[in-house]
């Protein structure tokens, strides 16, 4: 499957939540269709935006909730 | 160590290249989908934090925040067996499942619009408050650099997409900008962002 740059774009806004349903369907299926550089990109988009929560600074998170989520499962 | 250097600085040092330095892939996923609780102990005590950080920044009220910890904690303990790390590190999968609770429950709260020019007046300053840690931490300096290195308008862009919840249509309509320049600004920051952090993460390798 021959790589086409036209997907970049929507690869970097996937994970942000925000395709149209057209948009969706014509990545997925071109995902499904085996472009692996597409695939590469779209895993590489996910980790750089989830690395972005690391560049916030801590706010103390209260011990309760920790409490509440053991006492929960 | 000044943030916009620390980059650059650390590559000299080459004390990081080539290391899974920031990398903690895992079994703890698979043992939490087998109900170890001690696994599941370790997981909250890794990503928490990190999880809290996140909803704070997009919610901006700690007990919502708290909320979505929670949530985010329940959901792993129920679905952990759902995860597949060849799809992407546990941490995104995590901080993904973190983000889209936190961004939904923006949007239920009715904050959006809101929050609108309050938020976009408090990403411009590269000083802002939730972006202070110098010299603090060696993981979030290196992604604040990465950031405070992006053009202006590219991050401005990313992170009003990431940490505000806007949709590329809200953003250009924000900024008064075709909605194609947004997609553009957002694509070509998070290039921008991939391509300073491949050094530092072997999964983007």
């Amino acid at each position: 499957m021959k790589h086409k740059s036209e997907f970049d774009e929507l690869i970097s806004l996937h994970p942000l939540g925000v395709l149209d349903k057209g948009e969706l369907q014509e990545l997925e299926e071109h995902l499904r269709s085996g472009c692996k550089s597409c695939r590469k990109l779209q895993k590489d988009t996910d980790f750089v935006l989830s690395l972005l929560a690391y560049s916030l600074e801590d706010i103390p998170l209260s011990p309760t909730v920790r409490e509440k989520v053991f006492f929960g499962v | 160590m000044n943030g916009v250097n620390a980059i650059r600085d650390n590559e000299v040092m080459g004390f990081v290249e080539g290391e899974s330095r920031f990398s903690k892939q895992s079994d703890l996923m698979v043992r939490v989908a087998k109900k170890d609780k001690a696994a599941f102990n370790q997981l909250y005590d890794r990503f928490s934090q990190v999880v809290y950080n996140l909803s704070f920044r997009i919610l901006k009220d700690r007990g919502e925040a708290e909320e979505i910890v929670q949530e985010v904690f329940f959901q792993i303990w129920e679905k952990a067996s759902s995860y597949d790390p060849g799809r992407g590190a546990e941490s995104t999968w995590i901080l993904n499942i973190a983000r889209s609770r936190a961004i939904d429950k923006l949007r239920a709260l009715g904050f959006m619009r809101f929050n609108a020019e309050l938020d976009v007046e408090k990403i411009n300053p590269k000083s802002d408050f939730h972006r202070i840690t110098e010299g603090k931490e060696e993981k979030r300096t290196i992604i604040q650099a990465a950031l405070d290195n992006l053009p202006e308008e590219q991050r401005v862009a990313v992170e009003m997409a990431y940490f505000e919840g806007f949709t590329h249509y809200e953003i250009a309509e924000m900024l008064n900008k075709p909605v194609g320049t947004i997609k553009t600004r957002i694509t070509l920051g998070v290039a921008r962002l991939r391509k300073q952090l491949v050094n530092y993460f072997p999964e983007l390798r």
